[in-house]
């Protein structure tokens, strides 16, 4: 990632020797962005549901062939991690919002199973990614 | 309101692949007449195909709003209008054609305009260069009805009065 520093006030001599551990550093534009999906399977798979990297990889080609063709196959998706049904992905910014709509309006099958994306979290950083599970739980009650 | 704004695309099919009839112009390489088949519908048919193939279900839509305006058979040229936002994607799907039927083909966009007439005037003026370089050459006429160039429909002509940018291929 490359960082920048951008529009550091300037600081009086007074404050500069109790400031200068602190730094401001804005990352304008960077270079990848991040998605954590999950393979949602209908009928769901049995409990302990794994889906390994080829899967993850041609079903993904798929629904970039069938919503943005030859050319939105080519997006470079890099497979970071592979957890059960989860996946965590890295992909250049610039493809991250056309990747989003094919992802998400992608139906598949296979094995007689429909199959489907769900995306938990995407962002510029990895970090934004974690943590992001708690927020499912804000839908518990409703409709039970 | 407003305006719907396109671009006028100026393409010619050359095959490259098929040896060159001694009868044809030497200074004009490449160029084939088209098979009678090749009407502006079959020719739009094999575009939209060409954009579902490499751009998808998101191509297809964006930049189906596309019609062949003319398209010549005998000199193999063809005047297509796309909207403004979404002609670099038919452009691009336009280069990957490798063949049309049957025979390998490339087609080449020679000049984009915001306006039908601006590419009229630079398909004639191509069509009257092809003549005249055919006569200085070979002294003898091509023969081809180029001169016809602009038999049919000149619609949405008049109430287009935009800038036009200059390509020229």
């Amino acid at each position: 990632m490359e960082a920048e520093m951008v529009g550091i006030p300037p600081q009086s001599k007074k404050l500069q020797k109790s400031s200068r551990s602190l730094q401001r550093i804005t990352i304008k534009s960077p270079e990848y962005s991040y998605f954590h999906l999950k393979m949602i399977f209908d009928p769901p798979l049995d409990t302990a549901g794994l889906v390994d990297a080829i899967t993850w990889r041609t079903t993904l080609t798929n629904s970039l062939m069938q919503y943005l063709g030859v050319v939105g196959s080519a997006i470079r998706i890099d497979i970071l991690h592979t957890e059960g049904e989860e996946a965590v992905l890295r992909l250049p910014t610039v493809d991250m919002v056309k990747f989003g709509a094919a992802v998400s309006g992608f139906v598949g099958t296979s094995e007689g199973r429909s199959i489907g994306f769900k995306t938990l979290g995407s962002s510029a950083f990895l970090m934004g990614l974690i943590g992001r599970a708690r927020e499912e739980d804000i839908w518990d009650g409703f409709g039970n | 309101m407003v305006r719907y704004k396109a671009r006028y695309l100026l393409i010619t099919i050359y095959y490259p692949t098929e040896p060159t009839p001694s009868s044809s112009n030497p200074t004009l390489p490449f160029t084939h007449p088209s098979h009678p088949s090749l009407t502006k519908q079959s020719l739009s048919n094999l575009i939209r195909d060409s954009l579902a193939l490499q751009f998808g279900d998101y191509g297809a839509g964006a930049a189906g709003n596309m019609a062949v305006k003319y398209f010549s058979p005998a000199t193999s040229t063809g005047i297509i209008k796309v909207s403004r936002a979404h002609y670099r994607m038919l452009w691009a799907s336009l280069t990957f054609i490798k063949e049309v039927l049957g025979r390998g083909a490339v087609v080449t966009v020679v000049r984009v305009s915001g306006t039908i007439k601006k590419v009229q005037i630079e398909a004639t003026r191509r069509a009257k260069e092809g003549i005249r370089r055919a006569q200085g050459v070979g002294g003898e006429g091509v023969g081809l009805d180029v001169m016809d160039v602009m038999g049919d429909d000149d619609d949405d002509e008049g109430g287009e009065g935009e800038e036009s940018e200059g390509l020229v291929g």
